[in-house]
């Protein structure tokens, strides 16, 4: 319970700097400044943009199916924030103790594909459908080497439960599972692009690309169900790179064996971890660009999916031999 | 090309582009100097953001400038040819004319038309620069100033005429009472004739002056 | 606590079957029946039986009520109109649900179900997967093997669709 809190106040702050970093980032590689006048550096930028969406008017078209049009953004945000429920913050909260833990968070999580099929269903716009009907494809097709690859991590440990997971992983870098495992190097990039598939990001924003569909299913929302919609994507991001450094990089685990373990530290290293591939994230969104429909689903079954079948019998046959 | 091949390729290719975006960001640390177009460096600051905070800083203007247009309105003859000139149509005089010489420019062009109005639409300007060309006494010229926006569209129209409401008018019946005074006199002529005789006057030429080049 | 979940879910799930048996529009339906669906999960977590409630949100909810809703709005004309259902063939379809109802009650009714609660199980995922290779292994494979089938004639379904 108090993790699941923990984690409602950070994501909420979380979000206002993400979208601040995201937009420096994209300036700085497109030497460009970003933000730079509300406040020092711009570093309000986004509390002054809140503070404007927060005022706008809620507008809703008169051919909306009003009542999906108004859960939707909740449904996505209440989808993905449940995710958050097994996550460890450090080794004293570890988050909800459901043995199904990891299995959990990818089942519940694959529900925000309801709300925003709702959205787009709902909104009574073509673009809009398109956006949800696109999202959906890619969010199912893309689960399929997500789960595979976070069951090549779940052989190696041979467990569900996250915060068993981190446990095992304590005892410094060497004993990451990215690094004690080699094997787990190539199922941590599949995890990494179907995590970026999954949280619709670029270079798989399909769903919401803004030079096509102007928003996607997003499209006829403003206001404050828009920043929820905002919110559960910068959510998801969130989550799946605190998913990764949790399965590959030894969670809440500091980097050198007995120094900097304390709760405060735990928590510093967890989080830190995750910033860094939230960082990576941004950084592939404005480097590379938009898939077309055909090669991201070709990339999902041609190429993810059967190598990630691959590694997990590798992973077997590594538990079964190396590991015993 | 072979599913391996591809593989490689997908992977080669993503690594450089992510490299190159890297590169790009910790650039970003080195500022633009506020340097001039003139510096001889101008065109090799590939590296660094390159954009400037523009109200508080600014990349300085070099004095040949192609910006707003200035009539310096006491050197117009009120020839019309920088309205005529005007692809856009953007220069708007009204002239009236005075019965003498009534003054002399800088270059010593007789003065002989007033300017009631003088007005630059700079919201239609292409900047093409033709009217400060044509302008036989150099009265109308580009300058550095670039930053005129406004919040009103109709603020962009300059006005440079000087003369007050009164002082047009009074002109405007000077110059018909001296036409009256004139049909007086000659009354056999015809008014038409008599105003393109005026026009004709080799007085009203303007000298031509050549233009320098001017040199650093 | 546990007595406020329970009447949660039981509202959720009547909540969910009631829409689906009074509204026209088909959508509302699909989404309602995924209501009703995460409402039973509920019920499989209060009865200690974690796995299935995760299965059911990830196979069910997450997945056949999607493609469910997915397949609708696919199929209908999108001219603007509301996708509505009427209702044909009223008696043969009272008698026919009447049967089935009863038909299940009665195997419910027969079956040697546990009633007593059972304590929360931690070793309930190894469990099953040994049951699952050992127990039950020609049933797994079967499945396993039906999936397979259904995959590769997907695959050559859209192969062919591509081709034309
Ligand atoms: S610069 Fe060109 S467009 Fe502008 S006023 Fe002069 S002639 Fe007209
Ligand atoms: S061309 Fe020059 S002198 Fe003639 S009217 Fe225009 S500004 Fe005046």
């Amino acid at each position: 319970m108090i993790s699941f809190a923990f984690y409602l106040a950070f994501l909420l702050i979380f979000v206002v700097f993400a979208v601040y970093a995201e937009r420096k980032t994209a300036a700085f590689i497109q030497n460009r400044l970003g933000p730079m006048e509300v406040g020092p550096k711009g570093i309000l930028q986004t509390v002054a943009d809140l503070l404007k969406m927060l005022q706008k008017e809620d507008i809703r078209a008169s051919a909306v199916d009003i009542i999906p049009y108004l859960l939707a953004p909740f449904i996505v945000f209440a989808a993905v924030f449940t995710g958050f429920a097994v996550l460890p913050v450090n080794a004293d909260l570890s988050g909800s103790t459901i043995t199904s833990g990891v299995f959990f968070l990818l089942a519940i999580v694959s529900l925000d594909v309801l709300g925003i099929l709702m959205a787009g269903w709902a909104s009574n716009n073509k673009y809009s459908l398109y956006g949800a009907m696109r999202s959906v494809a890619q969010i199912i097709s893309y689960e399929v080497p997500l789960g595979l690859s976070v069951l090549c991590v779940i052989i190696i440990s041979g467990t569900l439960d996250l915060h068993q997971m981190s446990v095992l992983q304590s005892g410094g870098i060497l004993s990451w599972y990215i690094i004690s495992h080699p094997v787990l190097i190539i199922p941590f990039f599949i995890f990494f692009i179907s995590g970026l598939a999954e949280s619709n990001r670029t270079p798989f924003d399909l769903p919401e690309s803004e030079s096509e569909l102007i928003g996607g299913y997003h499209t006829e929302y403003s206001g404050f169900r828009w920043g929820i919609f905002m919110l559960s994507e910068y959510g998801m991001m969130l989550l799946l790179s605190i998913l990764a450094s949790i399965l590959f990089f030894g969670g809440w685990n500091s980097p050198m064996e007995k120094i900097a373990n304390g709760p405060i530290w735990s928590t510093f290293w967890l989080l830190s971890k995750s910033l860094l591939l939230i960082f990576v994230q941004m950084w592939v969104r404005w480097t590379l660009p938009r898939l077309r429909v055909d090669q991201l689903m070709s990339l999902s079954w041609k190429y993810l999916t059967p190598i990630s079948i691959v590694m997990l019998f590798v992973c077997a046959l590594w538990k079964l031999w190396l590991i015993g | 090309m072979s599913y391996l091949g591809n593989i490689s390729q997908g992977i080669q290719t993503t690594w450089k582009g992510m490299m190159l975006s890297i590169q790009y960001f910790f650039q970003a640390r080195k500022g633009r100097k506020k340097e001039s177009v003139t510096e001889d460096n101008y065109f090799e600051k590939a590296n660094g953001t390159f954009t400037v905070q523009y109200p508080h800083e600014q990349i300085p203007v070099p004095d040949h400038g192609r910006y707003q247009l200035h009539n310096e309105i006491d050197d117009c003859i009120v020839c019309d040819k920088c309205a005529k000139v005007c692809p856009v149509d953007c220069i708007d005089i009204e002239p009236v004319r005075s019965p003498e010489v009534f003054g002399q420019t800088s270059d010593g062009t007789p003065l002989r038309i007033h300017a009631a109005k003088f007005d630059i639409d700079m919201a239609k300007c292409c900047f093409c620069g033709l009217c400060t060309v044509v302008c036989p006494t150099e009265c109308l010229t580009m300058t550095k100033e670039f930053d005129f926006s406004t919040n009103d569209i109709l603020d962009h129209n300059f006005s440079f005429s000087k003369m007050t409401d009164q002082e047009i008018a009074e002109k405007k019946q000077e110059f018909e009472d001296y036409q009256a005074d004139k049909l007086k006199a000659k009354p056999e002529l015809p008014a038409i004739k008599k105003e393109s005789d005026v026009m004709k006057k080799p007085a009203a030429k303007p000298v031509f002056k050549p233009r320098i080049p001017k040199k650093k | 606590m546990i007595i406020t979940v329970q009447i949660f879910l039981l509202m959720m799930v009547l909540a969910g079957v009631g829409i689906i048996l009074f509204t026209r529009n088909i959508v509302h339906a699909a989404y309602a029946l995924c209501l009703t669906l995460l409402g039973i999960a509920g019920v499989y977590v209060l009865v200690m039986s974690e796995l299935l409630a995760v299965v059911q949100i990830m196979l069910y909810a997450g997945g056949v009520v999607i493609l469910l809703a997915f397949g609708v709005m696919m199929t209908n004309r999108l001219r603007g109109e509301k996708v509505l259902s009427g209702s044909n063939n009223k008696w043969i379809g009272r008698i026919i649900s009447v049967g089935v109802f009863a038909g299940l009650c009665y195997l419910i009714s027969i079956s040697p179900f546990q009633t007593t609660s059972v304590e929360k199980n931690e070793d309930q995922i190894a469990q099953i997967g040994v049951s699952f290779l050992t127990d039950h292994i020609v049933a797994f494979e079967l499945i396993a093997f039906v999936l397979l089938v259904a995959l590769v004639g997907a695959a050559y379904l859209a192969k062919n669709a591509a081709d034309e």
